[in-house]
């Protein structure tokens, strides 16, 4: 680690215990950028506040506080982001279908021949999958695996979009001082 | 050391009453800090199941000595100072009849602490156990701001009146109270 891990642990410290100045919090962020180590060190402390704080007001009869909110809403902006993406291809995928009869003339052009999303033009076919034939599962190890299923325009037709998340894991590293 | 403003005005008024001897004034005291109170014995201490008893010896000993406390405003860091004196006195007091009977309680623990087995309700237990042998096991200079800043969300500079030290040494004394309990629990909860 570059920046030396004294001042990068009071920098955590401060940052966790709500005490860092702007200056601060923008060095900090630079860091974590930069530097995996540092990010590793935070989320373990992060986790080690929480865990303990936790264990201390539940000794001492205390209400017990939200999850690590700054974690939580790390991971809850990924999801969205994925399934945001998600949602807009499967707009685009059902927007041919959804389409009324007089095009409105502020709706964007339809997509063109080429595109993923065009619609199936007249003697288009489409070939049917060889018997036996299964889509490979191919599954990265420490990935969460979602399906987003929007109902088509015709009853028993679904667009069913395949998320997969990378999971974070900490991973310790020990350091000794 | 800059004193932290906790509605001076009140506060003077709530201990003047109170060291008139008024009955409501001190019921009030008592009200408001107690929460914080508790902290600072359990942060001493380091044991939850002497809390109570030292609770009420604090309280005793504020309503003796109420009278000597000359600047209101001073009001934390005087009661700081009654609790952890009246905690220090106990931890005293336990160890002496520690020493005396540990080799009883020694044999008569151990079956009871393996009654449950490791799951369930259980195995929460063991790991808040865990963690709060990890926090007895911190020096009481690292204990002492660490449960402050946790229990009571104190700032740097309310730890550091109510113990009576620097704005960067309750910081040093933070970090190193983290970095200890990092390396007493890695490899026992997960981080």
């Amino acid at each position: 680690m570059n920046f030396g891990s004294d001042k990068l642990e009071r920098l955590l410290s401060r940052h966790l215990d709500g005490e860092c100045t702007p200056a601060e919090e923008q060095l900090l962020r630079a860091l974590l950028r930069r530097e995996r180590e540092a990010q590793t060190l935070l989320n373990e402390y992060r986790s080690l506040d929480q865990q303990v704080g936790d264990a201390l007001r539940q000794a001492l009869g205390r209400p017990a506080r939200p999850r690590a909110v700054r974690a939580s809403w790390a991971r809850v902006g990924r999801s969205v982001a994925v399934a945001v993406a998600a949602c807009l291809a499967a707009l685009a995928w059902l927007q041919p279908r959804l389409s009324p009869t007089h095009p409105d003339p502020h709706r964007p052009q339809q997509a063109s021949a080429a595109s993923w999303f065009a619609p199936m033009a007249e003697g288009d076919t489409v070939e049917p999958l060889p018997p036996g034939y299964e889509r490979p599962e191919l599954r990265v190890q420490g990935t969460q695996r979602d399906w987003i299923v929007i109902p088509g325009d015709e009853p028993g037709t679904y667009l069913v979009i395949q998320v997969d998340h990378v999971r974070t894991h900490v991973i310790g590293v020990h350091r000794d001082f | 050391m800059s004193t932290v403003a906790i509605d001076t005005e009140s506060v003077r008024q709530l201990v003047a009453q109170a060291q008139q001897g008024s009955r409501a004034a001190v019921e009030r005291l008592i009200r408001e800090h107690e929460p914080w109170v508790r902290s600072a014995i359990y942060a001493v201490m380091g044991r939850v199941d002497l809390v109570d008893d030292v609770v009420q010896q604090v309280w005793v000993r504020v309503w003796q000595r109420l009278a000597t406390l000359e600047d209101p405003r001073r009001l934390r860091a005087w009661l700081y100072t009654v609790a952890r004196n009246a905690a220090i006195d106990a931890c005293l007091v336990e160890q002496r009849q520690q020493a005396l009977t540990r080799p009883l309680e020694a044999d008569a623990r151990t079956p009871e602490r393996r009654r449950d087995g490791p799951f369930g309700a259980a195995a929460g237990h063991e790991l808040q156990e865990t963690l709060l042998r990890a926090v007895q096991a911190l020096p009481v200079i690292y204990r002492e701001p660490f449960v402050l800043r946790h229990l009571e969300d104190w700032s740097y500079a309310e730890i550091g009146e109510a113990l009576g030290i620097s704005v960067d040494t309750v910081e040093t004394r933070l970090v190193r109270a983290r970095r200890l309990l990092r390396e007493m629990l890695q490899g026992k909860v997960e981080l």
